[in-house]
């Protein structure tokens, strides 16, 4: 579930983020030179689907906060609990994910939020999340259903609990949005 | 100890009734196997319920009225194989007339729900796997995924060096779709030819009217100079009607090695002459 893509060759656990100011993408141009017609209604109907999908049958463990919903569609607060057997159990993180229009053809973003963020290895305490599916391996059929998933799959299988390496470095240095990260991902073996 | 006996007491009045039906053994044989069967059950529930007598009387009626059906039915046919297929479509017809019943009351019990979700079951198996509604203008790739055609070209424009499929991340191209016509379809065209951020036309310049004048060079590259003063040397080059061009000479021969030379050569005194006025 948790597909990580590896991409140096030695295993130290250090994940080497380079936050670089990126200029914001230029948006998918049409060969007619005109930025792409998106259509509106589209991303929102996907969202509104999700949601009563994710309402009817949410994943083991996972809430959504409907009224932070109903305020504003684009931006959605999960609830999401540890695992029991596992280094989390009994704890409840909160997650944000924020769609912008061009959703599901780009990922969300998403972090954790609130007090409580989880310490493991490739969770930074600003709440970005080292994970390949939020950004280059992100695919429209994923849904926050697939996400939630990864990401309670990613904390389950986590055997010590820590920052990552870097994490005083990245949280002074990055920027607020994690996708403007240019993320390493090299350890999938959490 | 008690059960067997019961058992056997049971069996009685159900042979009884198959014998009184007047066909031939084989028939009661059925009929006795049938009985071990309703027997067997009855005692299991007797040791449930422990209510030996009220037991016993419910299942001889339900037993005796499922025999009854039998015995009718095997009268109408007549041999041995009548009766066995007999058996066998008798026992059939019983399990849906007994089950039909309970299924159709269940039916109306949540008609709202289950005809809903079945729908909605059959609905998704045909959602586009990107905008996760039923798939407009459908394609389906060699992976086997189903999607909108206009989806699915918007994700390809969205990633053009990493084409693949959003679900399996196999390789996938506009040429390596199937588009899909159902019957009542009103236009059987290629949904990958309409696509909403349609591909502009290309519109390429038309090719310069031949009878330029100067000195080619190469295929593409013309340069022309001329003597004279500024206004009349630039109506001489820019406005040089009359005998066109002769086509350059085939590859190959002595002609066109002379007009490379030739050009080169003017070449290189155009470089003088533009050296010269720089440095002088």
């Amino acid at each position: 579930m948790l597909k990580l893509f590896k991409k140096s060759k030695d295993k130290i656990p250090k994940s080497e983020i380079i936050t670089e100011p990126k200029e914001p993408k230029t948006p998918p141009v049409s060969k007619c030179g005109k930025p792409l017609q998106l259509d509106n209604s589209r991303w929102e109907r996907r969202l509104h689907k999700e949601l009563m999908s994710l309402i009817k049958e949410p994943p083991p463990g996972v809430t959504v906060d409907t009224e932070s919903v109903q305020q504003n569609l684009s931006e959605w607060k999960l609830n999401i609990k540890g695992f029991e057997g596992t280094l989390y159990d009994g704890e409840d993180f909160q997650l944000l994910f924020k769609f912008n229009n061009k959703y599901p053809f780009d990922s969300p973003e998403v972090t954790f939020i609130g007090n409580n963020i989880p310490v493991h290895p490739h969770v930074y305490s600003n709440g970005h999340i080292c994970l390949s599916i939020l950004t280059e391996d992100w695919s429209p059929a994923l849904s926050v259903q697939s996400v939630c998933l990864s990401i309670a799959s990613m904390l389950s299988s986590c055997r010590e609990k820590k920052r990552p390496p870097d994490n005083a470095l990245y949280v002074k240095t990055c920027n607020k949005n994690p996708k403007k990260t240019k993320w390493w991902y090299h350890d999938d073996s959490v | 100890m008690e059960m067997p006996q019961l058992a056997a007491i049971l069996e009685q009045p159900n042979s009884t009734y198959s014998g009184s039906s007047n066909v031939n053994s084989t028939d009661t044989v059925t009929e006795h196997l049938n009985n071990e069967k309703h027997n067997e059950h009855i005692t299991t529930q007797l040791r449930q319920f422990g209510r030996p007598t009220l037991a016993v009387s419910e299942e001889e009626g339900a037993a005796s009225s499922t025999s009854y059906s039998f015995t009718g039915s095997s009268l109408a046919g007549g041999n041995i194989a009548d009766l066995n297929k007999s058996d066998d479509s008798g026992t059939a017809q019983s399990v849906p007339t007994d089950s039909e019943p309970g299924l159709s009351a269940d039916k109306k019990d949540t008609t709202g729900n289950s005809s809903n979700d079945k729908e909605h079951s059959d609905e998704s198996l045909y959602e586009c796997n990107i905008c996760l509604d039923t798939a407009k203008d459908a394609v389906v790739s060699m992976c086997g995924h189903l999607f909108c055609w206009p989806c699915l070209h918007q994700w390809l424009l969205t990633r053009p060096s990493r084409k693949l499929c959003p679900v399996c991340k196999a390789a996938v191209d506009k040429d390596k779709v199937i588009p899909l016509y159902g019957r009542n379809s009103t236009r059987q065209e290629d949904p990958r030819n309409k696509v909403p951020p349609r591909p502009a036309g290309h519109r390429t310049e038309p090719e310069p009217v031949p009878g330029f004048p100067g000195f080619g060079f190469g295929d593409g590259f013309h340069m022309s100079f001329g003597i004279g003063a500024f206004p009349f040397g630039f109506i001489t080059s820019s406005l040089n009607f009359g005998e066109p061009r002769p086509p350059a000479a085939n590859r190959g021969t002595t002609q066109y090695e002379d007009e490379q030379t030739l050009s080169k050569l003017f070449l290189y005194l155009a470089f003088l002459c533009i050296g010269w006025l720089l440095f002088a």
